[in-house]
Protein backbone atom coordinates (compact mmCIF):
# COMPACT_ATOMS: atom_id res chain seq x y z
CA UNK A 1 0.00 0.00 0.00
CA UNK A 2 1.29 3.53 -0.93
CA UNK A 3 1.86 6.02 1.65
CA UNK A 4 2.40 9.49 0.13
CA UNK A 5 2.69 12.82 2.23
CA UNK A 6 3.22 16.05 0.51
CA UNK A 7 5.57 18.19 2.99
CA UNK A 8 6.64 21.63 3.73
CA UNK A 9 10.22 21.79 3.88
CA UNK A 10 11.65 24.12 7.54
CA UNK A 11 13.42 27.21 6.36
CA UNK A 12 16.20 25.41 8.15
CA UNK A 13 16.08 22.25 5.79
CA UNK A 14 15.52 24.32 2.97
CA UNK A 15 18.86 26.00 3.08
CA UNK A 16 20.28 22.51 3.20
CA UNK A 17 18.73 20.87 0.89
CA UNK A 18 20.28 23.90 -1.06
CA UNK A 19 23.41 23.02 -0.01
CA UNK A 20 23.56 19.09 -0.80
CA UNK A 21 22.21 19.95 -4.11
CA UNK A 22 25.20 22.70 -4.30
CA UNK A 23 27.14 19.42 -2.78
CA UNK A 24 25.74 16.87 -5.67
CA UNK A 25 26.36 19.61 -9.01
CA UNK A 26 29.85 19.79 -7.57
CA UNK A 27 30.52 15.84 -6.88
CA UNK A 28 29.29 15.23 -10.42
CA UNK A 29 31.65 17.76 -12.06
CA UNK A 30 34.65 16.03 -10.54
CA UNK A 31 36.48 14.12 -13.33
CA UNK A 32 35.74 10.06 -12.70
CA UNK A 33 39.82 9.99 -12.43
CA UNK A 34 39.11 12.22 -9.67
CA UNK A 35 37.32 9.93 -7.46
CA UNK A 36 38.94 6.50 -8.70
CA UNK A 37 40.96 6.70 -5.40
CA UNK A 38 38.12 6.18 -3.47
CA UNK A 39 36.98 2.79 -5.51
CA UNK A 40 35.40 0.37 -3.71
CA UNK A 41 34.33 3.44 -0.80
CA UNK A 42 31.11 5.15 0.92
CA UNK A 43 32.56 8.78 0.31
CA UNK A 44 30.57 11.70 2.69
CA UNK A 45 30.52 15.08 0.74
CA UNK A 46 29.65 18.72 2.64
CA UNK A 47 30.39 22.12 1.90
CA UNK A 48 31.77 20.77 -1.32
CA UNK A 49 34.43 18.77 0.18
CA UNK A 50 34.55 14.73 0.39
CA UNK A 51 34.77 15.27 4.58
CA UNK A 52 35.58 11.64 5.04
CA UNK A 53 35.12 8.10 3.22
CA UNK A 54 35.16 4.51 4.12
CA UNK A 55 35.39 0.96 2.37
CA UNK A 56 32.55 0.45 5.68
CA UNK A 57 29.55 2.39 6.54
CA UNK A 58 29.60 1.80 9.99
CA UNK A 59 32.76 3.34 9.82
CA UNK A 60 31.65 6.46 7.79
CA UNK A 61 28.79 6.60 10.25
CA UNK A 62 31.28 6.70 13.44
CA UNK A 63 33.67 9.21 11.57
CA UNK A 64 30.39 11.61 10.32
CA UNK A 65 29.49 11.53 14.45
CA UNK A 66 32.94 12.29 15.18
CA UNK A 67 32.78 15.27 13.09
CA UNK A 68 29.31 15.95 14.39
CA UNK A 69 27.86 16.33 10.61
CA UNK A 70 24.51 15.82 9.25
CA UNK A 71 22.97 17.05 5.93
CA UNK A 72 25.59 15.27 4.35
CA UNK A 73 25.49 13.95 0.70
CA UNK A 74 26.50 9.92 0.72
CA UNK A 75 27.61 8.24 -2.49
CA UNK A 76 29.40 4.59 -3.22
CA UNK A 77 32.16 5.02 -5.70
CA UNK A 78 31.99 2.07 -7.77
CA UNK A 79 35.40 0.41 -8.86
CA UNK A 80 36.93 1.09 -12.33
CA UNK A 81 34.32 -2.21 -13.66
CA UNK A 82 31.04 -2.18 -15.55
CA UNK A 83 28.61 -2.39 -12.68
CA UNK A 84 25.22 -4.84 -13.36
CA UNK A 85 23.06 -5.10 -10.46
CA UNK B 1 4.13 16.30 -10.72
CA UNK B 2 7.54 15.11 -12.40
CA UNK B 3 11.14 16.10 -12.12
CA UNK B 4 14.34 14.84 -14.02
CA UNK B 5 18.03 13.87 -12.75
CA UNK B 6 20.51 13.81 -14.91
CA UNK B 7 23.20 10.96 -14.76
CA UNK B 8 26.40 10.64 -13.22
CA UNK B 9 29.75 9.96 -15.09
CA UNK B 10 32.08 7.34 -14.59
CA UNK B 11 34.73 5.28 -16.58
CA UNK B 12 35.68 1.56 -17.05
CA UNK B 13 39.00 0.33 -16.89
CA UNK B 14 39.70 0.73 -20.67
CA UNK B 15 38.47 4.49 -19.90
CA UNK B 16 35.33 4.28 -21.83
CA UNK B 17 32.53 6.67 -20.40
CA UNK B 18 29.57 5.20 -18.70
CA UNK B 19 26.77 6.77 -16.91
CA UNK B 20 24.72 5.89 -14.40
CA UNK B 21 20.65 7.05 -13.45
CA UNK B 22 21.09 8.38 -9.94
CA UNK B 23 18.20 9.77 -7.41
CA UNK B 24 19.27 12.09 -4.26
CA UNK B 25 16.69 11.10 -1.37
CA UNK B 26 16.92 12.02 2.37
CA UNK B 27 16.70 9.69 5.39
CA UNK B 28 16.18 10.54 8.96
CA UNK B 29 18.45 8.89 10.87
CA UNK B 30 19.41 9.18 15.04
CA UNK B 31 22.06 11.72 13.76
CA UNK B 32 19.92 13.67 11.68
CA UNK B 33 19.00 13.83 7.94
CA UNK B 34 21.34 12.55 5.60
CA UNK B 35 21.43 12.44 1.85
CA UNK B 36 22.21 9.38 -0.18
CA UNK B 37 23.08 8.89 -4.01
CA UNK B 38 20.75 6.04 -5.17
CA UNK B 39 21.38 4.01 -8.58
CA UNK B 40 17.32 4.02 -9.81
CA UNK B 41 17.40 0.47 -10.83
CA UNK B 42 14.93 -1.32 -12.98
CA UNK B 43 16.26 -4.60 -12.87
CA UNK B 44 16.31 -4.97 -9.21
CA UNK B 45 13.16 -6.65 -7.54
CA UNK B 46 13.47 -4.54 -4.68
CA UNK B 47 15.53 -1.75 -2.72
CA UNK B 48 18.86 -2.68 -1.09
CA UNK B 49 20.81 -0.38 1.40
CA UNK B 50 23.57 -1.87 4.00
CA UNK B 51 22.55 -3.58 6.80
CA UNK B 52 24.01 -0.98 9.18
CA UNK B 53 22.00 1.87 7.87
CA UNK B 54 18.85 -0.12 9.85
CA UNK B 55 20.91 0.78 12.90
CA UNK B 56 21.30 3.98 11.94
CA UNK B 57 17.67 4.59 11.34
CA UNK B 58 16.90 2.98 14.56
CA UNK B 59 15.76 0.10 13.10
CA UNK B 60 15.91 -3.66 14.74
CA UNK B 61 17.68 -5.50 11.35
CA UNK B 62 16.57 -8.87 12.83
CA UNK B 63 12.70 -8.17 13.31
CA UNK B 64 12.72 -7.75 9.23
CA UNK B 65 11.48 -10.22 7.18
CA UNK B 66 14.29 -12.44 6.46
CA UNK B 67 15.11 -12.65 2.66
CA UNK B 68 18.39 -14.30 0.53
CA UNK B 69 19.37 -12.42 -2.34
CA UNK B 70 22.04 -12.74 -5.40
CA UNK B 71 22.88 -10.85 -8.43
CA UNK B 72 24.64 -12.29 -11.28
CA UNK B 73 26.53 -15.37 -9.55
CA UNK B 74 24.43 -18.23 -8.77
CA UNK B 75 27.15 -19.99 -6.50
CA UNK B 76 25.46 -20.50 -3.11
CA UNK B 77 28.55 -18.77 -1.23
CA UNK B 78 27.42 -15.69 -3.23
CA UNK B 79 24.29 -15.30 -1.93
CA UNK B 80 22.99 -12.81 0.36
CA UNK B 81 21.96 -12.71 3.19
CA UNK B 82 18.90 -9.48 3.72
CA UNK B 83 15.65 -7.99 6.13
CA UNK B 84 13.02 -6.24 4.52
CA UNK B 85 11.66 -3.05 6.95
CA UNK B 86 9.44 -0.45 5.29
CA UNK B 87 11.23 3.16 5.79
CA UNK B 88 10.32 6.90 4.62
CA UNK B 89 12.49 8.71 2.68
CA UNK B 90 12.22 12.12 1.58
CA UNK B 91 12.49 13.63 -1.99
CA UNK B 92 12.54 17.25 -2.43
CA UNK B 93 12.46 17.79 -5.74
CA UNK B 94 8.47 17.31 -5.25
CA UNK B 95 8.57 17.89 -1.83
CA UNK B 96 7.41 14.42 -1.33
CA UNK B 97 7.93 11.51 1.67
CA UNK B 98 7.09 8.06 0.20
CA UNK B 99 7.50 4.88 2.06
CA UNK B 100 9.17 2.17 0.71
CA UNK B 101 10.39 -1.35 1.42
CA UNK B 102 13.78 -1.19 1.90
CA UNK B 103 16.14 -4.55 1.99
CA UNK B 104 19.04 -4.01 4.48
CA UNK B 105 21.62 -6.65 3.08
CA UNK B 106 24.96 -7.82 5.25
CA UNK B 107 28.00 -6.26 4.18
CA UNK B 108 28.81 -2.99 2.30
CA UNK B 109 26.00 -3.22 -0.15
CA UNK B 110 25.41 -0.28 -3.39
CA UNK B 111 22.29 2.17 -2.66
CA UNK B 112 19.52 0.49 -4.73
CA UNK B 113 16.14 1.87 -5.81
CA UNK B 114 14.43 -1.27 -7.30
CA UNK B 115 10.53 -1.54 -8.53
CA UNK B 116 8.89 -3.10 -5.43
CA UNK B 117 7.58 -0.02 -3.80
CA UNK B 118 9.42 3.32 -5.55
CA UNK B 119 8.50 2.11 -9.16
CA UNK B 120 4.54 2.29 -7.39
CA UNK B 121 5.09 5.68 -7.14
CA UNK B 122 6.56 6.94 -10.15
CA UNK B 123 6.36 6.45 -13.74
CA UNK B 124 10.05 6.35 -14.89
CA UNK B 125 11.55 6.66 -17.91
CA UNK B 126 15.22 6.07 -18.17
CA UNK B 127 16.27 9.01 -21.47
CA UNK B 128 19.34 7.68 -22.63
CA UNK B 129 19.91 10.20 -25.56
CA UNK B 130 19.09 13.09 -23.07
CA UNK B 131 21.49 11.18 -20.16
CA UNK B 132 18.44 11.66 -17.49
CA UNK B 133 15.60 10.02 -15.81
CA UNK B 134 12.16 11.32 -15.62
CA UNK B 135 10.20 10.76 -12.51
CA UNK B 136 6.49 11.28 -12.88
CA UNK B 137 4.40 10.89 -9.80
CA UNK B 138 1.42 8.46 -10.06
CA UNK B 139 -1.51 10.19 -7.71
CA UNK B 140 -4.31 7.54 -7.31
Amino acid sequence: MKKIKHIKFTDEELQEIKKGDEDEKWLNSLSPGKLREYAGEYIAVKGKRIVTHSKSIRKLHEKLDDLNLSFVTIRRIEGPVLVVY
Amino acid sequence: MRFTKAWYKDTTPKGKIVYRPILDVYINEIGGWNKYDFIVDSGADISLMPEYIAEEIGLDWEKGQKIEMRGISQKEECFVEGRIHEIDIRIPDINLEIQIPVCFAKGNTPFLLGREGFFDYFRITFEKEKLRTVFELIEE
